[in-house]
């Protein structure tokens, strides 16, 4: 309803704006077409993303639908399982696991973010081809294996902004970032070192299911939607 | 504190945070409207200089300033001796005309590449319209039906006039007759474009035994393509202008009895946008509308339409390209099986797209299609368009290349003497 609410708020503003008359010339000057922001052709096609469109990849990140109903699912879970049993249930409790989980998963993005940008990552599955590197194979693959493969290398080795392919210091990072904040408010039997790794390595998990997910979600969309029925004719 | 109290102080955040991320209704480029321009230096082919012509219509379809409509159409006549390709685009959802957005962006990297490989003066005319409501990516995917509702509401009396405007300018006043106009809009921009369009072509149907045809039942429509790339409208739409087309007895053909495309729906196979998203969508809007079932002619019972379909229901929640009973063509490998069933019925290969390495698409007649309009409703292979959105990019240029250079008036290579073009008439038999 909220985001309904908005949608409906938002249709309606209206701004003033300089009106100037327009004409036309008839010795056209051509010019360069104004420097592209972060609009979402410029980030899939640029070759080479710079410190400011990565923060805007990471933006987008903070508040997204799977960043949302994915904390929901997994608060759901833990509560129903009541850990930690020390909170509450009911809408106090479900609002705490919510919300540490959503910011455990903003921790992981800001970790990933701030190091894959020192580390000069491309946080991109597929960077486009950079004329300037002399080798590049970071395109789409096809076949299963070559597929699955791919997605799962994604999460551990990744293409830099200065052609070369390393270890992707980022999602480990990011990993380490979503363990370890939770230390923060974990209540005390559970909040160890050794639990904030476990941490650690589940969110590291969850980066090589999403990417393993991101690969075929078409497939799986595309399954799914045939299920639905596609306007055949009857015979 | 009461669990709302305790949240009350976040929510409150969320909520300054959405409104203030609002994108107002305005227009973008009333100031400069015509833009000379060279490409994006990252562009992925490359390009020559172009000309980028914007016209924006605002949230109830009026244009905002029919200033840039005269703009528009100034500089397509001040480059009519130079036989100019007009290409217009409207664009989708969560896109408008401002430089923040990526149908901006690929549009320029696509119009300075079609300018370099057919070295024409290529226009391009960006038809802008409010299609991006908020800047916070997940409230985004919320403004869905708000804007389809807009995408509904803006193809009005502006609208068709603009294209009415900008075909005759392109191709009805083109003293040397070798100016092209290729009409393209996607996802929500493909519903705006067809709702237009089919107005202005109904029109020029029915005008076809007046003095204003080439010969009785004919005449040549003012414009070389019109594609709708991914559409996100209910096939409703198309159903209606099949319908009359399938009346009328329309085709689009050359005098040698080519048939070609007058309308072409493309659809990705990796579009989930529109093969699974939209039908969910309007599945959640069911309860606004009455849909009825199909009825047999001077009957009162319940027949299948004439493309098998038995209800409104069917044309509500899926797009044309995904409903299957309006599919006129495949395109395929050889080996594909629906490609294999329509050369098995004898069906003749109507085009070739060649992506190189190997990479040969086939564009066949559907075996057993029900839709034998000049409106092509076909689904594509994720080889040309992955998805959605990525839709500029050399692959989708080269099938629609197929296409075009199956057209003798259309003459992207050369600029020599033009046999006579494509004319819908109508078939005697109708």
């Amino acid at each position: 309803m909220l985001v309904l609410w908005i949608t409906v708020v938002c249709s309606g503003q209206t701004a003033v704006w300089e009106s100037a008359t327009s004409g036309s010339s008839a010795q056209p000057v051509y010019s360069q077409s104004p420097e592209p922001g972060c609009d979402a052709y410029t980030m899939q096609e640029i070759p080479r993303l710079e410190f400011k469109r990565k923060a805007c990849a990471y933006r987008d990140q903070l508040l997204t639908g799977s960043a949302l109903f994915g904390a929901a699912f997994f608060a759901g879970i833990a509560q129903l399982q009541n850990d930690p049993s020390e909170w509450p249930q009911g809408a106090d409790g479900f609002g705490r696991r919510f919300g540490v989980r959503y910011a455990q998963g903003m921790a992981k993005s800001t970790g990933s973010f701030l190091f894959g940008a020192l580390d000069h990552e491309d946080p991109r599955a597929h960077p486009p081809a950079n004329l300037f590197c002399a080798s590049h194979d970071h395109g789409p693959k096809t076949g299963f294996w070559p597929r699955t493969g791919s997605a799962l290398l994604r999460v551990v080795w990744v293409h830099r902004d200065n052609c070369t392919d390393g270890i992707a210091f980022s999602h480990i990072a990011g990993a380490l970032s979503s363990g370890f904040i939770g230390m923060a408010w974990t209540p005390p039997p559970g909040n160890t070192i050794g639990q904030a790794f476990a941490r650690s390595g589940t969110a590291f998990g969850g980066d090589v299911a999403a990417s393993v997910f991101s690969e075929f979600q078409s497939d799986i969309f595309g399954v799914v939607s045939r299920l639905f029925g596609r306007g055949k004719a009857k015979q | 504190m009461s669990a709302i109290g305790r949240f009350a102080p976040a929510l409150a955040l969320v909520l300054a945070g959405a409104l203030t991320s609002c994108i107002s209704n305005r227009p973008y480029r009333v100031t400069a409207p015509v833009l000379h321009e060279t490409p994006p230096l990252y562009c992925p082919a490359g390009g020559a200089h172009y000309t980028l012509s914007f016209i924006e219509f605002d949230d109830m379809g009026e244009l905002w300033d029919p200033g840039e409509l005269q703009s528009a159409i100034q500089t397509i006549r001040d480059a009519r001796d130079q036989a100019p390709l007009v290409v217009l685009f409207v664009h989708g959802w969560k896109n408008n005309a401002s430089d923040k957005s990526g149908n901006v962006s690929g549009f320029r990297c696509e119009l300075g590449s079609i300018a370099a490989r057919y070295q024409r003066n290529v226009i391009g005319v960006y038809f802008g319209w409010r299609g991006d409501i908020t800047n916070v990516q997940f409230f985004k995917n919320f403004t869905f039906w708000n804007r389809i509702n807009a995408a509904t509401r803006i193809p009005g009396a502006h609208m068709t006039d603009a294209i009415v405007t900008i075909m005759r300018e392109t191709k009805e006043n083109d003293r040397g007759g070798e100016a092209s106009l290729i009409l393209v809009g996607h996802s929500f921009g493909g519903l705006v474009l067809e709702r237009a369009v089919t107005q202005a072509l109904v029109e020029r149907i029915e005008e076809a035994d007046t003095a204003t045809s080439t010969a009785a039942g004919e005449f040549r429509f003012p414009a070389d393509l019109v594609v709708f790339l991914n559409e996100a409208g209910p096939a409703l739409q198309a159903k209606q202008l099949l319908d009359t087309l399938y009346r009328e007895g329309a085709e689009f053909s050359t005098e040698a009895g080519q048939r070609d495309p007058l309308l072409l729906s493309l659809t990705s196979k990796g579009d989930t946008a529109t093969h699974l998203a939209f039908p969910g969508g309007q599945a959640l809007s069911l309860y606004k509308v009455s849909l009825r079932k199909y009825l047999a002619t001077g009957s009162d019972k319940a027949a299948p339409d004439e493309f098998g379909i038995a209800d409104q229901r069917t044309y509500y929640l899926h797009t044309a390209a995904n409903t299957d009973a309006l599919q006129s063509h495949v395109i395929g490998r050889q080996d594909d099986p629906a490609v294999k069933a329509a050369l098995a019925e004898g069906k003749a290969i109507y085009a070739t797209a060649d992506l190189g390495g190997g990479r040969k698409f086939l564009i066949v007649p559907k075996a057993a299609a029900r839709n034998t309009t000049p409106y092509w409703i076909m689904q594509m292979p994720v080889e040309f368009v992955p998805d959605h959105s990525t839709i500029f990019r050399p692959e989708f240029e080269a099938l629609l290349i197929a296409f075009l250079d199956k057209r003798p008036d259309m003459m992207l290579r050369s600029k020599a003497a033009s046999p006579p073009g494509p004319r819908l008439r109508r078939k005697a038999s109708h």
